[in-house]
């Protein structure tokens, strides 16, 4: 028996790859641990592309069925990171745009949840209450932006990615993704200006 | 710099993403101009608020949720897979079926289109059987086919005017088949019943035993 029939794994080159073709073998553990290692990362994209906690949990649940479907294909081209953040993303897109489509959302249903707490346990609750206040204006902003221009800045700034990674999401240039997230920027401190 | 900063410059210098030649520049202008120093201002107070939301954790519950989700669409598929082979095997048994039931069609199709050929073959023989004994507008049923006695032959019923089919004596055709064949001219004095087929070319006379003999068998050559 050759070494490749005994460890599927020992096709692959890298651990993202290597974690793609031990799914492709029946390998569960290798979904778990992509389940763990991707969770945050969907979860919150979801989040913020969604504005509610309820339709962020929908979306990862179909997300990692997706994933679970394909992972079999992903070929290694890129890395494991930014492909499932083009399949989340593509997702998303896809319910938000059914959803606008067929219905139109109603301004409560989307929740503050997305976006309005801050990580700071050292300021005074008046700071810290000023400070959430500010913050839930980011998030609504957020949310009223263009959906290319959110996606960027999402990528961008709260997930980190590179500018590479993003063109690479995105299936873009890099100038692409350099103007939308400028315009992205730009468009959320005029509202943000405008609402202060 | 002359005129005002570009949004995507200043974002891009946010980022870090100019060169050392192009942060000199936008760094200079910076210095120089209130309007794009408050824009950048801004634009740096936005990111850093985005970049302070705070990332969620998923619900614990959410783990649990996908891996039932991704079970149930793995034992799904698993029918679905099976679904899928019986029908390949349904398929592939289905197109011998197939075959076969087009052979069978084909021969089918075939054996009516031989008998169909045959009865036009049969039908374009003129037939005509003499028998001196029977009465003028007598009927007889020979091997399916009704005759009717007229003078000196018997005429199938219903094609007298078809000279293909049947002959009547004393017709042109009669005279014409006489001339043809001129051993007919012995009907004129046979004292026997007897069927005539022209057949391939050849006329053949057959004894016609109870008038229920088939003129179609085999008989010997009359003249020629």
């Amino acid at each position: 028996m050759n070494a490749a029939a005994e460890n599927p794994a020992a096709f692959s080159s890298t651990p993202d790859l290597d974690l793609a073709v031990r799914h492709r073998y029946g390998d569960a553990a290798a979904f778990d641990e992509i389940y763990r290692q991707f969770a945050p990362m969907v979860y919150n994209l979801a989040l913020r592309m969604a504005g509610s906690e309820v339709k962020a949990e929908d979306y990862t649940q179909e997300v990692f069925l997706r994933i679970h479907r394909h992972l079999g294909r992903f070929s290694g081209r890129s890395s494991l990171k930014t492909w499932i953040y083009r399949v989340a993303l593509n997702h998303c897109r896809s319910r938000l745009s059914r959803r606008r489509y067929f219905f139109q959302p109603l301004a409560e249903e989307q929740d503050d949840a997305a976006g309005v707490q801050l990580v700071d346990g050292g300021r005074d609750p008046e700071n810290l209450a000023l400070a959430r206040d500010a913050e839930r204006q980011v998030g609504h902003a957020l949310r009223e932006l263009k959906p290319v221009f959110r996606e960027a800045v999402i990528l961008r700034d709260l997930e980190g990615l590179t500018y590479e990674e993003i063109a690479e999401v995105l299936k873009v240039r890099i100038g692409t993704v350099r103007s939308r997230i400028a315009r992205g920027r730009e468009q959320l401190r005029l509202t943000l200006e405008s609402s202060s | 710099m002359s005129t005002h900063a570009t949004t995507e410059t200043l974002s891009a210098y946010l980022d870090r993403q100019l060169s050392a030649a192009q942060t000199r520049e936008i760094e200079d202008h910076l210095a120089d101009c209130p309007r794009c120093r408050r824009q950048f201002a801004g634009m740096r107070s936005v990111v850093a608020s985005l970049r302070h939301l705070e990332r969620m954790a998923p619900p614990p519950t959410l783990g649990g949720l996908v891996t039932r989700r991704v079970t149930l669409e793995s034992a799904r598929k698993g029918l679905l897979d099976r679904f899928e082979s019986g029908l390949g095997l349904f398929e592939r048994q289905s197109s011998i079926l197939g075959l076969f039931g087009l052979i069978v069609a084909l021969a089918v199709i075939m054996l009516l289109f031989a008998q169909a050929l045959e009865r036009q073959r049969n039908a374009s023989i003129p037939v005509i059987f003499h028998d001196p004994t029977a009465a003028r507008g007598e009927s007889r049923e020979l091997a399916g086919r009704v005759f009717r006695r007229e003078s000196g032959v018997w005429v199938e019923a219903g094609l007298e005017a078809e000279p293909d089919r049947a002959v009547a004596a004393d017709s042109r055709q009669w005279r014409a088949l006489v001339a043809a064949h001129p051993e007919l001219a012995e009907l004129e004095t046979l004292e026997e019943a007897v069927v005539l087929r022209v057949e391939d070319g050849v006329l053949r006379r057959e004894a016609l035993a109870a008038g229920t003999a088939d003129p179609r068998g085999s008989g010997r050559p009359l003249g020629r």
